[in-house]
């Protein structure tokens, strides 16, 4: 169920955030996916599309859609009613976490994890076991953002945390896996960035050329398993992750 | 049936009124920045509002038409010469093959937007041509148009000989564009933190001046003025944000994310700027100053609407001249 004590406010004339709080919660976040599939699965006159993140969700529409199906109340109160509608529908309604695992191969060779150093400075834990710790544990994407096919992911153990590098880099590679504070990700696209960079991984998180040009969503569950350079070189783009 | 770049502009790409549906995979809608112009310039060469445009800023470079084509521009106003002739914004002009374009002025305004009769061939990415530059996909093979590069219309359909003859000699009237765009208040509603200000903070947004700063480019515009205090400094877990947030910086200062910004973001939404401001303030130059009044999101609805109706209006009465 829904929590009740909710914030409903407009982000601009054609879009509504629904906001559940303050917080990184696991279950919390579940029931924002809910709700963002149960939009989508039956959707009002003039939806367009939901961003669901940590713990909120916004939803997108055309006023002009909207204002052709109620024709006689502003949009922004149509959908606002209609939000709480969905909202206060029985919880029986909501189906969520698919809870599919994906599995991302990552050579942690230090070609590609050019900041092992500083890992271990700030940690103080060797290389081995800070790999040992992050592909046992099972991430879960919170949300899709920043750039495109870019997962925030949480679950990372604090022991391995390490803050962000004091001067980003003008250019991290699309592939790279970093470590930032108590976050670990992996870069869509070349960007400039001040993660900790401990690996490389060869599939790809953004493909424009797919037509599923993005690899996660959010829900799925994400799991780094570790692959030497001659596995990366050779690595099959077009292979089943 | 192209444009040929003869010199390479400072960004110039083509855009459309964006790709929507795609925010929860992180891609951004992209897009034009100013839509009144990208509409406006698409009607008097008879497209649809939603064909895609050429977007260009100052310097823009030079093109050349390949083929005799019906074209407009509009947005701001960069002193255009076809062929060392004055070639007016906001009319539709039949050119001929060979003709060259080409900046002469001091800009008034920032972005330049083109049309071309039949729109441009491009294969969409995702629903729209749109360039995406960050994710380098969309428009012409995801960037800037330079030196070299040949952008191809879509087939054309016959012109009317009375549109070879009459072209360039009408357009859209000087106060139709200045009621579109307005220039004395850019108008915003509360955004989901606003209450994160302190009510000084909130007094300030509304009554004092703002500085467009040199760091404003299409992901967003940052702001210079008094620094706003808030009510409380809690850390905010990331949420969606889109065009026209306006975000309140640790620094106390404001941006104001325009058409490449990114889908979501931690900082305090504390207003956004609503639709119908959004074309006015993407002409608006580095240094400009600017000041916010603040509206309800149902007054921002109704100027919206309001603005539709004027386009459709406009669009009827070109189609009687087309």
């Amino acid at each position: 169920m829904i929590p009740t004590n909710f914030q409903i406010s407009p982000l601009s004339e054609s879009a509504i955030v629904l906001g559940f709080g303050n917080t990184i919660d696991r279950t919390l976040n579940t029931q924002v996916l809910a709700l963002a599939e149960a939009i989508q699965a039956s959707p009002f006159p003039g939806f367009t599309e939901v961003l669901p993140a940590y713990s909120s969700l916004t939803v997108f529409y055309d006023i002009f859609a909207v204002r052709k199906a109620f024709p006689h109340t502003p949009a922004y109160h149509t959908v606002r009613k209609i939000l709480l509608d969905y909202i206060t529908t029985d919880e029986s309604v909501f189906h969520s976490g698919k809870d599919m695992l994906v599995k991302i191969p990552v050579c942690y060779s230090e070609v590609f994890g050019w900041d092992w150093k500083e890992v271990y400075e700030h940690t103080g834990i060797s290389r081995e076991e800070v790999i040992a710790i992050h592909t046992a544990t099972i991430y879960r994407v919170y949300m899709m953002g920043f750039l495109p096919g870019f997962p925030y992911l949480g679950g990372m153990d604090s022991r391995i945390a390490t803050p962000r590098k004091s001067q980003p880099r003008l250019k991290v590679e699309a592939g790279s896996v970093g470590i930032a504070g108590e976050q670990t990700g992996v870069y869509p696209l070349d960007s400039p960035g001040g993660w900790q960079v401990i690996g490389k991984t060869p599939v790809k998180l953004f493909d424009p050329t797919t037509n599923k040009p993005v690899l996660l969503k959010a829900g799925d569950q994400v799991q780094f398993y570790e692959i030497d350079e001659d596995t990366f070189y050779t690595w099959n783009s077009a292979k089943e992750v | 049936m192209s444009i040929y770049i003869l010199q390479t502009g400072l960004l110039t790409t083509v855009q459309d009124r964006g790709r929507q549906g795609y925010r929860s995979f992180g891609i951004n809608p992209n897009g034009v920045m100013d839509t009144i112009a990208s509409t406006l310039v698409n009607y008097l060469v008879g497209n649809d509002a939603s064909e895609g445009v050429i977007e260009f800023h100052f310097p823009m470079g030079e093109i050349e038409l390949q083929q005799d084509a019906l074209v407009a521009f509009g947005g701001a106003d960069f002193g255009l010469k076809a062929d060392d002739k004055p070639l007016d914004n906001w009319k539709p002009h039949y050119l001929s093959r060979g003709t060259r374009i080409k900046a002469t002025a001091k800009p008034q305004g920032a972005r330049l937007y083109m049309a071309v009769q039949g729109g441009f061939q491009l294969e969409k990415w995702h629903d729209s041509v749109s360039t995406n530059l960050k994710a380098r996909t969309g428009g012409y093979k995801g960037r800037n148009l330079q030196k070299a590069d040949i952008l191809s219309f879509k087939s054309i359909h016959p012109f009317s000989p009375s549109l070879l003859t009459h072209s360039s000699h009408w357009g859209i009237s000087l106060n139709t564009l200045q009621q579109l765009y307005r220039t004395d208040t850019v108008r915003i509603i509360a955004g989901p933190e606003w209450d994160m200000l302190t009510q000084e903070a909130k007094e300030i947004v509304q009554s004092q001046e703002f500085l467009i700063s040199s760091f404003s480019d299409r992901m967003g515009y940052r702001l210079e003025g008094i620094a706003l205090e808030r009510e409380d400094a809690t850390e905010l877990v990331s949420s969606a944000v889109t065009k026209g947030t306006i975000q309140l910086l640790p620094s106390g200062q404001l941006i104001v994310l325009m058409a490449d910004h990114q889908t979501t973001g931690g900082y305090p939404r504390i207003a956004t700027v609503i639709g119908a401001d959004l074309s006015g303030l993407a002409q608006r130059s580095t240094h400009d100053k600017i000041h916010f009044s603040l509206v309800s999101v149902e007054q921002a609805e109704e100027i919206l609407l309001t603005q539709h109706r004027e386009f459709e209006i406009l669009r009827f009465a070109i189609h009687q001249k087309l």
